[in-house]
């Protein structure tokens, strides 16, 4: 039953040239239009493509809260993750997925959006930075034991600017399987095989740790 | 981390052993407990990963679930109004400052056009008015120190590098609005074509009818959009801006007399024809109509450009260039690299400013009101060449 609405929705949504039914005529030819929420994330692509708001809207339903949740882990600001959520779904509306590369929606969302924040939290520290040097405190902050100075900062922002410096593939890796993503699903965000997402982790990891430790000079705790 | 040997597992394949159930993970473990550097490796592998659950876990923020019904009557809302003006940086001018390779140029280019063009380069009063407005005549070369970067990093007494140019960029950007015509998108060059197809879009393009051996004579022509943009900022907000910077610049007009400080660009279209050698290696030839930029109103641009002038720490011999200009109304500065060389030159009797470095050489010269560049990947002769057979 599954298969016969994939494969209906696939003509449906085909991208093929030439008029194309509306899903108002199938509806009433076949009588049975399934609903959009039981369409897979690439039918609902192929429905993107083709303009159907309807399409869209579940996407976003069905997505947005759970990329949500990860940009609010790597941003910390309720204002912020809601940006950078909203313009993720923003880049899918106006450049759809192309055919064949969407395989994985709900992977390219996670990978746009986990970019997104960490280049917020990267962004946020160098307008800090910039402002405090172009201010001269940064003299002040220079006659200062630099572990004094961490203390002053919060830990979890000290954390995301760490984790942001990871490369791209290491850092979103880390952060979607500690939002509890199987490894396949990994995988397919981050366009690899499951098979290296170990290898990939296992060096986020450790690459992770010691640019930590190598800028604090100490192992963390905890960073609640 | 210790190192494997032949035959022991990867570092990825003990990874996954170390979140799999133990149906999986058994023939790795028991591998382990048998090798003991494998024993070793895991063990750190493990301790590094609870370490690094521990810290993301402690990223965690219970805000608890957001209104999905509510976010996309935002996105909606968001799609239905499709505004072209924008708070700055975060959306368009940070794309733009964000993409690839056009970024460390960008970046480098942005420093000079905010301190250079709004502060140093010239203004024309009109009348009794406070109208400022310049476009391009003649071009001055001035050379900046490159490594210190003036005066910004004068000021910082740090190195200057790109990071900290996004950095500025994005804290102008939390206090004014940019105001654009210009569509930014992520490959920011514009589709090749050919020159029959440029000029019917852009009119008439000056050729080089000589070109150094090697060069194919049919060009790659490129076209880039005409269009404005502007920046507004409350006078109030860039004075505290000031204030909290501490810079020495006493200048701005009365936030009651004129609360907005409004700074606007005019980009004409450029047409840019490229050629290629075997090697590769390019010679453009770039052309346009003069870009006007225009000052706010009661902004005195004298008075400004003085105070940057006094800003302490401006190396002596940039403030004595500077201050050699005397043509601020139509001069373009156009800062240069420590290591390149400049001469004032003419081409087909209009004066022009030759500058030559290890990586090329350029040319740029103004005549009836059109600018003109050469730039390629050749010696100062052969781009003086290009430029004196565009007649």
């Amino acid at each position: 039953m599954l298969y016969g609405i994939e494969v209906a929705n696939r003509t449906l949504y085909d991208d093929t040239e030439g008029p194309q039914p509306s899903v108002s005529t199938l509806q009433v030819q076949a009588g049975t239009m399934p609903a959009m929420n039981e369409l897979s994330d690439r039918s609902l692509m192929h429905g993107v493509r083709r303009g159907d708001e309807r399409a869209f809207e579940e996407l976003f339903a069905r997505h947005y809260a759970s990329v949500y949740g990860v940009v609010m882990r790597i941003v910390a600001s309720a204002e912020e993750a809601e940006e950078v959520t909203q313009d993720t779904f923003l880049k899918l509306y106006h450049r759809p997925i192309a055919d064949g590369d969407d395989t994985n929606v709900r992977g390219w969302l996670f990978r746009v959006a986990t970019n997104a924040a960490f280049n917020t939290v990267r962004s946020r520290k160098r307008r800090s930075s910039w402002l405090r040097r172009f201010a001269g405190r940064a003299d002040r902050y220079a006659d200062d034991d630099p572990l004094d100075h961490v203390a002053r900062r919060d830990e979890a922002s000290i954390v995301r600017e760490h984790l942001a410096r990871l490369p791209e593939r290491q850092r979103t890796a880390l952060v979607l399987r500690a939002s509890g993503m199987s490894y396949a699903e990994v995988a397919s965000a981050i366009g690899v095989s499951a098979s290296s997402v170990g290898t990939i982790l296992s060096r986020a990891e450790r690459a992770f740790r010691k640019s930590y430790i190598g800028a604090n000079g100490r192992d963390g705790g905890s960073t609640s | 981390m210790n190192r494997r040997h032949r035959g022991c597992p990867t570092d990825g394949e003990l990874r996954i052993a170390l979140d799999a159930d133990d149906a999986t993970a058994s023939p790795i473990r028991d591998h382990a407990n048998q090798c003991a550097a494998c024993h070793e490796r895991l063990t750190q592998m493990q301790a590094t990963a609870d370490w690094s659950s521990q810290m993301i876990a402690g990223l965690a923020v219970d805000r608890g679930e957001p209104d999905v019904n509510l976010a996309y009557n935002r996105f909606r809302t968001q799609v239905a109004g499709g505004p072209v003006t924008e708070r700055a940086g975060g959306s368009r001018m940070g794309q733009f400052f964000a993409t690839g390779t056009m970024r460390a140029a960008s970046a480098a280019v942005a420093v000079v056009a905010v301190v250079v063009a709004i502060t140093f380069t010239p203004m024309r009063t009109v009348a009794d008015d406070f109208l400022n407005q310049f476009r391009v005549q003649k071009f001055a070369a001035v050379t900046i120190p490159m490594d210190t970067f003036a005066p910004l990093q004068m000021l910082a007494g740090t190195s200057f590098d790109d990071e900290d140019a996004q950095g500025m960029m994005d804290a102008f950007d939390q206090f004014g609005v940019l105001d654009t015509t210009f569509e930014f998108d992520e490959h920011g060059m514009p589709d090749p074509l050919t020159l029959e197809d440029a000029e019917a879009q852009f009119g008439d393009i000056d050729e080089p009818s000589d070109l150094p051996d090697g060069y194919a004579s049919g060009p790659t022509a490129y076209l880039t959009e005409a269009g404005s943009a502007s920046y507004s900022i409350e006078t109030e907000t860039a004075q505290a801006m000031i204030d909290a910077l501490n810079l020495p610049i006493y200048s701005l007009p009365d936030p009651e007399q004129y609360p907005m400080l409004e700074f606007g660009a005019d980009i004409p279209a450029a047409a840019l024809l490229e050629y290629q050698n075997d090697a590769g290696e390019r010679i453009v030839v770039g052309q346009m109509a003069s870009p006007s930029l225009n000052f706010p109103d009661g902004l005195d641009m004298n008075a400004l450009r003085e105070d940057i002038l006094q800003f302490p720490g401006l190396p002596a011999d940039l403030v004595a260039q500077l201050r050699a200009i005397d043509d601020w109304e139509s001069t373009l500065i156009i800062p240069v690299p420590e290591g390149a060389e400049t001469d004032d030159i003419s081409i087909n009797g209009e004066p022009g400013l030759l500058i030559t470095h290890e990586l090329g050489s350029a040319i740029l010269w103004e005549k009836d009101g059109i600018l003109f560049a050469v730039i390629g990947q050749v010696s100062d002769d052969d781009v003086r060449e290009v430029a004196d057979s565009m007649q």
